[in-house]
């Protein structure tokens, strides 16, 4: 017994190790982000004395951030949104179908996951310039849904899979119909789903960067990962300033995640399943 | 009878409206640009101006000419091999640390899953300064990222820090699903756990490894933020991947009908990398 207890502390040894590791990053990130130039020379990495938020207030007061921020948000929102709403519905009907062409168009969604982003970025700049979409938010959004739609698709549908007909069928007697079934009965049921949906689009449309750089191009509109590559790839920043725009700029999704994990880990198992 | 023949036609065109939202968005945005960027390869073309020259396949046989392929595609294969092998290394040991159930497992793997949210920009630009100022300072190290030799070994480390979380918890999944009574029979055989391991352990989870290396291989072969963010392709040319090259021709070099093509290839070699290893796999798997 005392033996199956030494191996399990030895495995919890070596995997908070691991996690030091994980984390340094983070750790250095913030402790450097509360530190003068000076004081980094001099303390290293140690704790600060104390907490200068002049680094912060340094990024903020430079309203590009700010805008940049915004932007993010603007465009983030709406595709989450479009998702959660056309996705269920495309998948309530590929579970619950078994006729040959919606098996034919499930699997155009899934196939379409395999599609790089470099082979479509020349025409998606074309066709937005040419339908008058390029530096627009909805430009943006569409293409992001677009090419989020098939791994929300495939997760949604192998949860709807798994919910009982019964509850649809006593609905539909109940004189409901396919509409009512769907949002008054189905759509409830997917709560956990939904969420997990929610909260992986949300880090593909706030971490987006190839598919921003060509659809956002003018430097009013550019997201956040935008901002971070023209500012970063040209300044030579001092690392403390540094730290603290690259906190702030994760700070919501660290917050998003933490608050929401249970259900983004759920959402990446469902989305490994495929075929 | 005419009642149902009703509903089931009235079902279908419900059926219909439920599909539409989704098929139109991922038609225009998805389907009709991935198909016009085929003929888009067949033409010589700035990417911008009104006139574009038809000059057939002349597009694809330049890539077999151009001295710089070699490079790129070689800097895509190392960091992509690279990057998989990490990954799904580090993330299976990590699988194997915490797929226990218990509240330090909890905050262990949030911890690990935590580098998955950042952007790829931002981890890189976070690495960049690690690499330049604090590992200079502690160790007294040149930054990895200006030195040829270590400049793709330093960006996969970004990118196998960022998501070995994900293969993590595909791998939890899947040893989560491998009956304990297998291990307790081999124990009572006197299998030792290093033969277990790859006698129970490995065959029963290789759906979890196929999931892992065609993901881990797609964003391998696509890779660019890093690069970007990190070096931007350099020094010269060492980090430069084939993602970065198909962006520069078609953005930068007003190549576009040649960067095109190269996304066209570089379409058709990932679908056949991912089937020949897909189809690898599968017949690896076992019935549990």
């Amino acid at each position: 017994m005392s033996k199956v207890k030494t191996k399990q502390i030895v495995i919890s040894m070596v995997a908070i190790l691991f996690a030091l590791i994980m984390l340094s990053p983070f750790y250095i990130g913030i402790i450097y982000s509360f530190k003068t130039k000076q004081e980094i020379t001099l303390t290293g990495l140690s704790l600060p004395t104390h907490f200068d938020f002049q680094n912060y207030v340094a990024v903020l007061e430079d309203g590009s951030f700010f805008k940049g921020m915004l932007n993010s948000i603007y465009t983030t929102i709406p595709s989450v949104i479009l998702l959660m709403i056309i996705c269920p519905m495309a998948s309530y009907v590929f579970a619950r179908n078994k006729k040959r062409i919606y098996n034919v168009l499930y699997s155009l969604f899934l196939v379409a996951m395999l599609i790089p982003y470099q082979s479509v970025l020349l025409p998606i700049y074309a066709d937005m310039r040419d339908w008058g979409m390029l530096n627009t938010f909805a430009g943006n959004v569409f293409v992001k849904v677009g090419f989020q739609l098939s791994l929300s698709i495939l997760i949604c549908t192998g949860f709807v899979k798994g919910i009982p007909r019964d509850l649809e069928e006593a609905a539909y007697i109940d004189g409901m119909g396919y509409f009512g079934t769907f949002w008054r009965i189905v759509f409830p049921l997917m709560k956990s789903v939904l969420i997990s949906i929610l909260i992986i689009n949300a880090l593909f449309a706030w971490n987006d960067f190839q598919l921003s750089t060509v659809t956002l191009i003018s430097e009013e509109v550019q997201t956040l990962p935008q901002l971070l590559y023209r500012y970063f790839g040209v300044h030579s920043v001092d690392l403390n300033q540094a730290f603290a725009a690259f906190n702030l700029a994760m700070l919501p999704l660290i917050i998003l995640y933490l608050l929401l994990q249970k259900y983004i880990t759920d959402g990446v198992m469902a989305g490994s399943v495929k075929g | 009878m005419i009642r149902n023949l009703k509903n089931s036609s009235k079902r279908k065109l419900c059926n219909v409206l439920f599909l539409l939202p989704a098929c139109i968005v991922f038609a225009v945005f998805v389907l009709v640009p991935f198909l016009q960027g085929i003929p888009l390869s067949l033409y010589q073309w700035d990417g911008y101006s009104d006139t574009r020259t038809f000059v057939g396949l002349s597009n694809y046989l330049q890539v077999f000419k151009d001295p710089n392929i070699t490079e790129v595609v070689g800097n895509t294969l190392f960091f992509t091999l690279l990057y998989l092998v990490g990954c799904n290394v580090i993330g299976l040991l990590l699988a194997l640390l915490v797929k226990k159930t218990s509240k330090l497992n909890a905050v262990l793997r949030t911890i690990f899953f935590m580098p998955f949210v950042l952007s790829m920009i931002l981890a890189s630009f976070m690495f960049t300064y690690i690499y330049s100022d604090v590992f200079y300072a502690l160790l007294g190290i040149k930054s990895f990222l200006g030195n040829v030799n270590y400049v793709n070994p330093a960006i996969a480390a970004i990118a196998i820090w960022k998501d070995s979380g994900y293969c993590m918890i595909i791998y939890i999944a899947s040893l989560q699903m491998v009956p304990n009574e297998y291990y307790e029979a081999a124990r009572i055989e006197g299998c030792s756990a290093i033969k277990s391991f790859f006698n129970i352990t490995m065959p029963l989870i290789v759906p979890a490894f196929t999931a892992n290396i065609t993901l881990i291989l797609a964003w391998g072969m696509q890779a660019f933020d890093y690069q970007m963010a990190a070096t931007g392709g350099g020094p010269g040319h060492a980090s430069e991947t084939v993602g970065m090259y198909i962006y520069k021709n078609i953005f930068v070099y007003h190549n576009a009908g040649y960067g095109q093509a190269i996304g066209i290839l570089l379409t058709a070699g990932l679908a056949v990398l991912t089937i020949l290893l897909t189809s690898y796999l599968r017949r690896k798997e076992v019935e549990m």
